[in-house]
């Protein structure tokens, strides 16, 4: 069996794994950032001050569905 | 007797990087795994607390009367990953948030004992905006000859403060006087059903004769007087009402399309004479809050940064970006001083700099609320 280069074959293999965790990682991450950033931005948005029909909204913010493959997270954009 | 080490150690390699990526992935799913489960506990915690606000506030909203006080508790045992439970179960994580909301049709009022006299500034609701806070004791009240106060001017909190003259308090409404009463063909008051708590708002249209409605003084405190209605056997005290003087007026307000103005003081026809039982006469005149003579409103925000691109004509509050200016004064001096232990010098700047920031008000004039600082550093070295 050639042994030749076998480090390096098992490194390119393990890094392309590595690397493919964390970017799936971060966009899991990005999702968990949207979802508070545009909750708080509806929240505010649906004041009753602003609006008296508002009060007591409860349903001002649908998270967008996960996909980590996406870039950011989700590819529905909102 | 020892082998050939050279060949023993070659066997040994075999799949040691995926030997590794098992060992030490196992690892990275762990802390994964941990870091999944902070950033749902703070998604369902942040959801938790502004549902809690929510429905508080829908508690406090439709109960009967001018106003009300509602607390309300949510707590939620939410799924959340983590590494630690046991393979198949996902054990739950408990979230909650509490809200305590008062609801009244004043909250925006003033405070005046005797519709005769007429409100300052002092007696509005007022909003602050804190550029550069300081501690409270070292505050400096000045007023402006509306008796609204100006920022601080003395400094102990920050030394480098040379102090502003900006004045960061606002009214966020005004008031306004409405006469004969008597001259309306009706006023309207809706009426919430309080059997609803949850659910749709559920309202009628009440309409009342003006002659109908009495103004009483307060036996414990004569001058707090407050107009009051008959209704369904109850003696109702008017905190809100829609003023109705013709048929286009009533018909809107019939369809619920009219909005009530909150009534802070009143007045009957036989003005402070009043009898035995405290009835002073018939309404004839009463106080309202007026929002739109407010400087600014009260539910300013800040200008986020994507509302860049639109309009800002409509946006009131505190603006994005500050300007900066420096003045450079006399310059940087150094003083070196050589005695017989050593030397010391000292560095002193004459540079201040100043930090506008810009509060846009209601009517779309914008306010600049400029500080000024001195320089920070004094360098000092000493050598002996």
């Amino acid at each position: 069996m050639n042994k030749n280069a076998q480090a390096t074959l098992e490194f390119t293999l393990v890094f392309v794994i590595t690397l493919l965790f964390v970017l799936l990682t971060v966009n899991l991450f990005v999702w968990f950032n949207h979802c508070m950033v545009r909750r708080q931005v509806a929240y505010e948005e649906t004041r009753s001050m602003r609006d008296s029909s508002q009060v007591g909204k409860t349903d001002f913010f649908q998270p967008p569905k996960l996909n980590v493959f996406a870039p950011g997270g989700y590819s529905d954009k909102q | 007797m020892w082998g050939n080490l050279k060949t023993d150690y070659t066997i040994n390699q075999k799949g040691q990087a995926i030997l590794e990526l098992a060992t030490f992935g196992s690892v990275l799913l762990f802390c994964l795994a941990l870091l999944i489960h902070f950033g749902m506990q703070m998604n369902y915690q942040q959801n938790a607390q502004m549902q809690a606000f929510r429905k508080g506030q829908r508690l406090a909203y439709y109960k009967q009367g001018p106003s009300s006080l509602a607390s309300l508790s949510v707590l939620k045992d939410k799924p959340a990953i983590d590494p630690r439970d046991r393979w198949g179960f996902a054990d739950r994580v408990t979230v909650g948030g509490s809200a305590t909301i008062a609801w009244s049709n004043t909250l925006n009022g003033l405070f005046v004992n005797d519709i005769s006299e007429t409100p300052d500034d002092r007696d509005m609701s007022r909003t602050y905006i804190e550029v550069n806070k300081k501690t409270d004791a070292d505050r400096a009240q000045v007023t402006d000859g509306r008796g609204l106060a100006d920022s601080e001017i003395n400094d102990n909190l920050d030394k480098n403060r040379v102090g502003t003259q900006a004045k960061g308090v606002f009214t966020t409404a005004g008031w306004e006087r409405v006469p004969d009463i008597q001259g309306y063909s009706s006023i309207g008051v809706y009426l919430e059903d309080s059997k609803h708590e949850y659910g749709t708002r559920e309202y009628y249209p009440l309409e009342i004769n003006p002659q109908d409605i009495k103004v009483f003084e307060d036996p414990s405190d004569p001058q707090q007087k407050s107009a009051a209605y008959q209704f369904a056997g109850l003696r109702r005290t008017l905190s809100s009402a829609v003023l109705i003087r013709n048929a286009d007026e009533l018909n809107k307000f019939r369809n619920g399309e009219s909005r009530p103005v909150s009534i802070i003081a009143v007045k009957g026809d036989k003005g402070n004479e009043c009898d035995k039982d405290n009835y002073c006469g018939k309404l004839t005149e009463i106080l309202i809050i007026k929002l739109q003579l407010g400087e600014i409103d009260s539910y300013y925000v800040d200008v986020r940064p994507w509302d860049k691109d639109k309009s800002l004509s409509t946006k009131q509050g505190l603006l994005l970006g500050s300007e900066k200016k420096l003045e450079h004064g006399s310059g940087t001096k150094m003083t070196v001083t050589g005695t017989a232990e050593g030397i010391s010098t000292k560095t002193e700047s004459a540079a201040t700099q100043e930090v506008i920031h810009n509060i846009r008000l209601n009517n779309g004039k914008v306010v600049a609320i400029p500080v000024k600082f001195k320089p920070v550093e004094t360098y000092n070295y000493e050598v002996r």
